[in-house]
Formats: C-alpha cells, sequence, structure tokens
C-alpha cells in the first residue's frame, strides 16, 4: 500500500508560515522523515522485552528497603502466603540494622520485633493468628489436595526477609509457622542465576 | 526497509520500480507490544530455598534406625566458624574472616560427603541466634546444589 503525498497541508496557517521547503514557500510544506532507525530500535526493545517476559508473573511484592540474599538452586516461587521480615536501616550505617519489621501478605503485622532470646516460647501470637485465620479460609474455599506440595497454601509459607536479619528474629517466625501449621518453609532469595545474565541495581 | 520492489509494468522502464510501504501501523503494533511488555515486565527475579522442620519445635516422629541409610550430614553455623560433618564423625571447622565464610570450601566439604554416599539426601543446620541470614541462606543454597534434598534448619542445640 503506497504512501500518497499530499500536495498541500491541511493546515493553511501553516502553509501560508512558508517554514519549510529550500527556497521559503516555493516548495511543498511536507518533510519524509526517515523512521528507519526507530524501528530498528523498537525492534530491538520488543526482542529484548519478550526474552525478559515471565509469564508466571510477580509473585512477591519486594519492598525496596528490604536486601534479599542471593542464591543459585533456587526453586520456582509459588503463590502461598507471604511473611515478610523487613529491616529499617540507620542513616550513617546502611548495613546495620536497627528495627526489624513483621508483614504478613503486605500488611505489617508487629513494627518492632525482637528476638527475644530470654522467652521460653518465642512465637508471635499476631503471626499465628494470621496464619491459622488464612489457613481456615483456604479450606473453606477449596478443601483438596495439591499434586506438589510446594503449592498448598494450608501447609506452606513463603518467607522472605532481609539478609542482614539475624537467625534469633528468624527463629521466631519459623517456630511460629510451625505451630500454625505450616511445616513447609520457603525462603525467598534473589535468582543469581538470572542476576548474572542481567544485572540489576541491588 | 520500508521498500520494495514491484514487477515492471512493461510500459518502458521510466517509472520507479520502488514503491512506499505504509509504516503506520508497523509502528503502532510495536508500540502496544512494547507498552504491554513492559507494564508486565518482572524486574526482581526471585527464587525459593525449601527447608523442612524449620523451627525443630515440632517432635521428631520416631523411626527404626536403619543401619545401611546413611548418616545425615551436620552443619553447626555460628558466628565465629561454621563446623561440617557427617553425625557422629570427625569435626572440619570453617573459621570466619573478615569477608564472612569461605564458602568455596565448605562447598567442596559438602560435596565430599555426598560423594562418599550418593544417596545421602539429609542435611542438618544448627544455627546460633547471632547467624546472619544471608550466611544461613548460602548453606542451603551450597547444600541444595549438592542435591541435598531434606534440609533442615534448627536453632543451635535442638
Amino acid at each position: 500500500m503506497a504512501v500518497k503525498l499530499r500536495r498541500h497541508r491541511q493546515s493553511h496557517r501553516f502553509h501560508e508560515m512558508r517554514l519549510l521547503g529550500k527556497e521559503h514557500g516555493r516548495k511543498g510544506g511536507d518533510v519524509i522523515i526517515n523512521v528507519t532507525a526507530m524501528v530498528d530500535m523498537m525492534m530491538v526493545l520488543v526482542i529484548f522485552l519478550v526474552m525478559n517476559f515471565n509469564a508466571s508473573g510477580e509473585m512477591l511484592f519486594v519492598s525496596k528497603d528490604l536486601r534479599m540474599p542471593q542464591a543459585e538452586n533456587g526453586d520456582e516461587v509459588t503463590r502461598v502466603p507471604i511473611v515478610s521480615l523487613n529491616c529499617a536501616r540507620s542513616s550513617s550505617d546502611s548495613s546495620q540494622c536497627v528495627r526489624s519489621q513483621l508483614y504478613f501478605e503486605g500488611v505489617v503485622l508487629v513494627p518492632d520485633l525482637q528476638a527475644n532470646s530470654d522467652d521460653p516460647n518465642p512465637r508471635i501470637a499476631e503471626l499465628e493468628e494470621k496464619l491459622v485465620e488464612q489457613r481456615q479460609k483456604f479450606e473453606l474455599i477449596a478443601k483438596r489436595e495439591f499434586e506438589n506440595p510446594e503449592e498448598d497454601p494450608t501447609t506452606t509459607v513463603n518467607v522472605q526477609a532481609d539478609k542482614s536479619i539475624e537467625f534469633a528474629l528468624l527463629k521466631r517466625v519459623l517456630m511460629t509457622c510451625e505451630q500454625a501449621g505450616f511445616g513447609r518453609i520457603r525462603l525467598a532469595v534473589g535468582d543469581a542465576r538470572k542476576l548474572d545474565a542481567a544485572p540489576a541495581a541491588e | 526497509m520500508g521498500g520494495a520492489a514491484v514487477e515492471p509494468t512493461g510500459k518502458g522502464g521510466k517509472k520507479s520500480l520502488d514503491a512506499n510501504i505504509n509504516l503506520v501501523p508497523y509502528i503502532d503494533m510495536l508500540m502496544t507490544i512494547m507498552t504491554f511488555l513492559m507494564m508486565t515486565a518482572v524486574w526482581t527475579q526471585i527464587a525459593m530455598l525449601e527447608v523442612q522442620n524449620a523451627s525443630g519445635g515440632a517432635e521428631a516422629q520416631p523411626e527404626e534406625p536403619d543401619p545401611n541409610k546413611p548418616k545425615p550430614i551436620l552443619v553447626l553455623a555460628g558466628k565465629e566458624q561454621v563446623i561440617v560433618q557427617e553425625e557422629g564423625a570427625e569435626q572440619r571447622p570453617f573459621p570466619s574472616t573478615a569477608d564472612g565464610f569461605d564458602f568455596n570450601a565448605i562447598n567442596l566439604e559438602l560435596k565430599r560427603l555426598k560423594d562418599a554416599r550418593k544417596d545421602r539426601n539429609e542435611l542438618k543446620i544448627q544455627a546460633e541466634d547471632g547467624v546472619k541470614y544471608e550466611y544461613l541462606t548460602k548453606i542451603i543454597d551450597l547444600s541444595t546444589g549438592n542435591d541435598m534434598k531434606q534440609i533442615t534448619l534448627t536453632p543451635m542445640g535442638q
């Protein structure tokens, strides 16, 4: 299908301005723009984006403050309840964790979680309550057997923690999950294999 | 791009053989695809490391000891050192340095223990309270890479 070049622009006012053309108005006001470079660039962008396309989508919301550790042998993410352990850092030393916040499905449960090493039962009551509630919801909606137990939202939980968190805090979360019936723990990590392929800012 | 040859009409060779192709729909389509892909792009790549019986809070199920079953690998993760051993056997300590732990050496030791018994799948990690999560995930990652399928993470002393 051929492109017809108009003799005159539709806008008479523009045409009367006589801005375009070598001799100010003696020639037509149309300008041919070379779009080859633009189309090439768009093709490259489309190919890049298609190669990076992930059909499973983004299942975990990662806060900008959360620095996840990297791992090379991780499995795929499954959609099960998410417990996050974030770390508020001091402005002077970004490696130091000042305050730890506990989230469940993106909602703050405990704004300042302490290690509480003296307590013989270090479980977190708020988290346990939410997990039990979540399991009851899933069981009400559809109680079924999962072929892959990693996808069972009544026994599996994703734990997403900052890499500078100490085990004393993580221990409380893990123990709470287990006491609530979520014995299968999946620790969220950055995928180092994909990171090597496409480096991203930490 | 943007040009195509047209068959000659047979009325002399004076007319140009070039034909213009309308690129507007093509560019529109590319723009639409680009917008869709940009909006659905996932920039953070996340994976999962699985641990079982994580807290050690649940009581262990009593089972009959099988003499042919390989003993599990035990990893004691402390702030000062990481100790790797076959349960009940000689300990191999890996002290902490300024840059953390020597994970290459730990990986070699795990590989050696795995190669000694290929059917060994069980690995127990016992961690001290002060150990950073980053180091624990690294140990779990190395263990998973060495084909250890049953990894447990418990507090030290349980």
